[in-house]
C-alpha cells in the first residue's frame, strides 16, 4: 500500500458530499479555516484509530499530528507550482487515502513499540487518570474488558474492527482502501465480530470460574 | 438483555451499508460496545490536539521541515521571533529528529542558526513531541515534568537543554536582531 496521495482515478462508486469536495478544494486554495474544518472533521477519528491500538495517548496524538502533516504537504503540493495550483480534485478516494495514511503510520510506530519493547504503561490503559468529567463517554468495566479482548485478535480483524467502529468509515471505504471486493469484507467484519464475541464469552467463563462473583452485575455480550 | 442496534444510531458514514454481522442479532450488544467504545476514544482526544494539527501544519513549517529532511541545511535568522523559531524546533522534534544536531551558534544578534539534516528519520518518539509542544507555548513545568518522567528517554535532556538554550538565547538576541537580512534559505 501507498500513502503518496489519493489518487484522482476513477470514481468506483463512493458517494462523495459536495461539501468536502469543496472544503478540500479550498484547502487546497490555502484557506485556513477549510484546513480547520478539515483537521475537525478527521482528527478524532485517526486519533481514535490510534488509541485503540497503542492505548496511550501521546502515541494517538503524534501519530494523528503526522497524518495531518502528510495531508497538509499533499494538499500543498498541488497548491504550490503545480500545474493544478489550487485546483485539488476529489474524486472519492480522499477518506480510503487518508486512513490507509493513517494504518501506514500505525503499523510503523506497532512495529517500532515491538522494536524498543517499551513496558505498557497501566495507567495509559485504565482510563483513571482523566479528570472528571472532560470525558463524555464514561469508560466501563466492560468496555476496558472489550478492549482486552480486541488485543487478542489478529492484526487484520482488529483493523477492520478499527477502521468500521473507530475510524467511522463505511465499508465501501474501507473496501477502497483495503483494495478488497464488498463482500469479502462484509465476511471478513462478520468473522471479526464472531471471533470478538467467542474471546469474550470465553474470558468471561474463565472469569467466572475463578470468581464467580467477580463478574456480578456486568453485561455478558 | 440486550439492547437491539438501531442502524440511525450508527455513525453517519457507516449508517447506510450494514454488515451483516452488524445486522446478525446474536452480535448487536458486541456491535454497540464497539461503538460506544469508538465514540469514547474519539472523545478522549485532547481540546488541544486540533489546534496543535493546525498550528503545526502551518505552510513556513512543513517547508523547513521539507528541507530539513531532503535538501540538507537551511538558515533561520536569530532576528526572528521566538515563536517562530520554537516552532521550527517543534517542527523538526516532530519530524523525530534530535535537537541537539540542529543548533549551532545562537549567541551573536542577527546571528543565523545553522539547521543540519536530519540524523534519522526514524527516531521519533511521543515524548520529543510532547517536549516541542510544551516548548511552543513555553510550558516550562509541562518540560520539567516530561523530564522528571523516568519513563522517558535520555534524549529528552538533550531536547530539553536545548530547547531552554534556545529560548534563553533567542530572548536575548531577538529584541536587537528584529530586522535581518539573511540571504537565501532564511524563513
Amino acid at each position: 500500500m501507498s500513502d503518496h496521495g489519493p489518487d484522482n482515478g476513477p470514481d468506483r462508486g463512493v458517494l462523495q458530499s459536495p461539501d468536502l469536495t469543496a472544503l478540500l478544494r479550498a484547502a487546497s486554495g490555502g484557506s485556513e479555516a477549510a484546513w480547520r474544518q478539515l483537521v475537525g472533521l478527521y482528527s478524532r477519528r485517526i486519533y481514535a484509530l490510534a488509541k485503540s491500538r497503542f492505548g496511550k495517548a501521546d502515541v494517538a496524538e503524534e501519530i494523528t499530528q503526522s497524518v495531518f502533516v502528510t495531508v497538509a504537504a499533499k494538499l500543498g503540493a498541488s497548491n504550490a507550482g503545480a500545474p493544478d495550483s489550487g485546483k485539488y480534485t476529489e474524486s472519492g478516494k480522499f477518506e480510503p487515502w487518508l486512513f490507509r495514511v493513517a494504518m501506514n503510520r500505525i503499523r510503523d510506530e506497532a512495529r517500532r513499540a515491538r522494536h524498543r519493547a517499551i513496558p505498557t504503561d497501566p495507567a495509559s490503559l485504565s482510563f483513571q487518570a482523566r479528570p472528571a468529567g472532560t470525558d463524555p463517554a464514561p469508560i466501563t468495566a466492560e468496555l476496558d474488558s472489550l478492549r482486552a479482548a480486541m488485543e487478542e485478535l489478529s492484526e487484520s480483524d482488529r483493523e477492520i474492527i478499527e477502521l468500521r467502529h473507530h475510524g467511522q468509515m463505511s465499508f465501501k471505504q474501507i473496501a477502497d482502501m483495503l483494495d478488497e471486493p464488498m463482500g469479502t469484507l462484509l465476511a471478513r467484519h462478520h468473522r471479526a465480530l464472531r471471533k470478538l464475541k467467542d474471546i469474550i464469552t470465553r474470558a468471561t467463563a474463565d472469569q467466572t470460574v475463578v470468581s464467580p462473583g467477580a463478574l456480578r452485575g456486568r453485561e455478558v455480550v | 438483555m440486550e439492547r437491539p442496534m438501531n442502524p440511525t444510531s450508527m455513525n453517519p458514514a457507516a449508517r447506510h451499508d450494514l454488515s451483516p454481522g452488524e445486522l446478525d442479532p446474536e452480535l448487536s450488544g458486541l456491535v454497540a460496545q464497539l461503538e460506544r467504545l469508538g465514540a469514547a476514544d474519539r472523545a478522549s482526544a485532547s481540546a488541544a490536539m486540533e489546534a496543535l494539527i493546525v498550528e503545526r501544519s502551518a505552510p513556513e513549517l512543513l517547508a523547513a521541515h521539507d528541507h530539513a529532511l531532503d535538501q540538507g541545511p537551511i538558515v533561520i535568522s536569530a532576528g526572528r521571533s521566538t515563536r517562530v523559531a520554537l516552532r521550527l524546533a517543534a517542527a523538526i522534534a516532530f519530524a523525530g529528529v534530535s535537537l541537539s544536531v540542529y543548533l549551532a551558534s545562537l549567541s551573536a544578534p542577527g546571528q543565523q542558526v545553522a539547521v543540519a539534516p536530519p540524523v534519522s528519520e526514524t527516531a521519533s518518539h511521543s515524548p520529543a513531541t510532547h517536549l516541542a509542544s510544551a516548548a511552543m507555548v513555553r510550558d516550562w513545568a509541562a518540560i520539567s515534568s516530561l523530564y522528571e518522567d523516568n519513563s522517558i528517554s535520555s534524549d529528552i535532556d538533550i531536547l530539553s537543554a536545548e530547547v531552554s538554550r534556545l529560548h534563553s538565547s533567542l530572548d536575548e538576541t531577538a529584541d536587537s536582531a528584529a530586522s535581518s537580512g539573511a540571504a537565501g534559505g532564511a524563513l
